[in-house]
């Protein structure tokens, strides 16, 4: 089959790979109709995870059909599935109680030991996200294995086109999660950071949930162009001195909650991101946190910080002090996709959430390479790009 | 001496059934082949080292207490001495069971058990951990996770 693989820094090539079998009796493998980048592939395309090895798949927002099961699996040939980013046993202690992206179960066991020792915990299988976190095949690719196949995919209707549900698998929930993180009540105020394809989001979910007034920062263009669409008021921080303008637009408050959907590569020419890119660059690693400093910042007192940005190492001068004398709540993780699922499918089909809107691309799978190019150097125009394997050039 | 807790969802009796069937051992154990003697409980493992040196531990179960512990020692034919124990606990609330498992190895003397020492203080340790992790896999999800893509691909 044809898969996109990572063989180095700014060097992603699709290669033809092995086409994946049926190992464990819950797994199933699919045929991938429609798979999607995502803005931390970017953090692998930039070479800043740990653990990725030339000739892995990347790829983890995918959906398709059923094309083999295994002995255990709860899925029927030819059912069309979009798959959770994560992969989730269903029954250890983590799954049990929702936290399916803190599954125990599904790293393979020698896979373990790194991300162990980096957080004292291992971290859960995911798709195409190094070696970290199990190094599994992922879905920018012909075929995937599934494993547990009877907890992560949904079935949806044929009725709903691709790209109406694609994003179930990691960016949507994601969204929805932040939003819910940051614990809206009714009159809220809520500024996000970062208006990519999971602030865009995050805005969406936060006025569904009920918050008076959304405020989104970020400086591309096009993209506070589908902020103010999405009914949020919009900072172009190279414009507007972002805290004093946050005050203003909370009568002098602050805003109620924050949300961090920047993350670890955060951008600009603050002297705090500088400082941060050159130790990314040369290898010492800390993570670029300028959004979320800022964000800690601007919030109220008691106020609440959710924070999707993904982040892999360690923040120097993070503002420990601010978030303690301020009360603080700070909530964060990888996304419980499978919790969320059936609540946003059944909100897509009513009409209620449209999700259409910030896929900006279309590609077959073989140019996924200038697909990434583009994502990373051309974020204005380039807001999210969904490849399809077997489309022609 | 090493040792390494896991809680597993299932019962205290539903854990101590599957590990005292030695048929299960090699699932879950890794490097356990069958036993010389069909007495269900023997079995043979070994310890792996770098550049293919491998330790061939022969033991038995020496004792056991129902739904508790399963304590085994080394036998005779066993490359080196060693003895070890996994006992069970109720973990809190509805978690399951906590399983904890506690390995020691004695080398022999001289300079061969000076190079099994090092070998055993780091292998057995790892090995333990890992052990235990697959056995809560196997009993939770009735799988072992595997990132391969195909049948017998090499790491």
């Amino acid at each position: 089959m044809r898969a996109l693989t990572w063989q180095g820094k700014h060097d992603v090539r699709v290669e033809t790979m092995p086409d994946p079998e049926i190992l464990n009796p819950r797994d199933a493998i699919i045929e991938v109709t429609s798979t999607a980048i995502c803005g931390s592939d970017l953090h692998l395309f930039d070479g800043v995870i740990p653990g990725v090895l030339a000739g892995d798949i990347l790829g983890h927002e995918f959906m398709g059909r059923v094309v083999e099961t295994g002995p255990k699996s709860t899925l029927k040939k030819g059912q069309r599935v979009v798959v959770p980013f994560t992969i989730s046993c269903g029954g250890c202690f983590h799954c049990r109680m929702q936290q399916f992206s803190a599954c125990d179960n599904s790293n393979p066991v020698e896979k373990q030991d790194a991300s162990e020792l980096l957080y004292g915990h291992p971290m859960s299988g995911l798709f195409g996200y190094s070696h970290l976190t199990g190094g599994y095949p992922g879905g920018q690719a012909e075929y995937v294995r599934v494993p547990f196949s009877d907890v992560g995919p949904i079935v949806v209707p044929d009725g709903l086109d691709d790209d109406k549900v694609l994003f179930l698998s990691d960016i949507l929930p994601t969204g929805w999660m932040a939003a819910e993180n940051a614990q809206i009540q009714p009159g809220d105020t809520v500024a996000v950071w970062g208006c990519g394809p999971v602030g865009l989001f995050a805005i969406q979910s936060a006025r569904i949930m009920g918050a008076a007034r959304v405020i989104a920062i970020d400086h591309y263009p096009n993209r506070l162009k589908l902020a103010r669409e999405m009914g949020a008021d919009v900072i172009d921080y190279r414009q507007t001195h972002v805290l004093e303008a946050l005050m203003e637009m909370s009568g002098g408050l602050g805003p109620d909650a924050v949300i961090d959907a920047v993350g670890m590569e955060a951008h600009g020419f603050a002297p705090d991101t500088i400082l941060d890119n050159v130790k990314q660059i040369v290898g010492i690693g800390a993570d670029s946190g300028h959004a979320l400093r800022e964000a800690i910042m601007a919030v109220r007192k008691g106020g609440r910080v959710s924070i999707p940005g993904v982040y892999g190492g360690f923040l120097d001068k993070f503002p420990l002090g601010a978030m303690m004398e301020k009360g603080l709540q700070i909530r964060t993780g990888q996304t419980h996709v499978q919790r969320y699922l059936k609540d946003l499918l059944r909100r897509i089909e009513e009409g209620e959430i449209d999700t259409t809107f910030m896929i900006s691309h279309r590609l077959p799978l073989e140019e996924a390479a200038k697909g990434y190019e583009n994502f990373k150097s051309n974020q204005n125009d380039w807001t999210k790009v969904v490849l399809k394997p077997g489309m022609a050039r | 001496m090493t040792g390494r807790t896991v809680t597993i969802a299932k019962s205290r009796a539903e854990v101590f059934a599957f590990i005292r069937d030695l048929s299960n051992a090699s699932a879950w154990m890794g490097n356990v082949a069958p036993a010389g003697k069909a007495d269900g409980a023997t079995m043979h493992w070994t310890i792996s080292a770098p550049a293919g040196v491998a330790i061939d531990v022969a033991a038995r179960i020496s004792s056991e207490h129902p739904d508790t512990r399963i304590a085994w020692t080394t036998t005779s034919d066993s490359q080196v001495e060693g003895q070890g124990e996994i006992l069970l606990r109720d973990a809190p609330g509805d978690r399951g069971t906590e399983v904890s498992a506690v390995v020691a190895y004695m080398p022999p003397l001289g300079e061969i058990g000076r190079l099994m020492a090092k070998l055993l203080q780091v292998d057995p340790h790892i090995q333990g951990r890992h052990a235990l992790k697959r056995l809560r896999m196997l009993m939770e999800t009735g799988e072992i996770a595997t990132s391969q893509n195909r049948k017998q691909e090499s790491h």
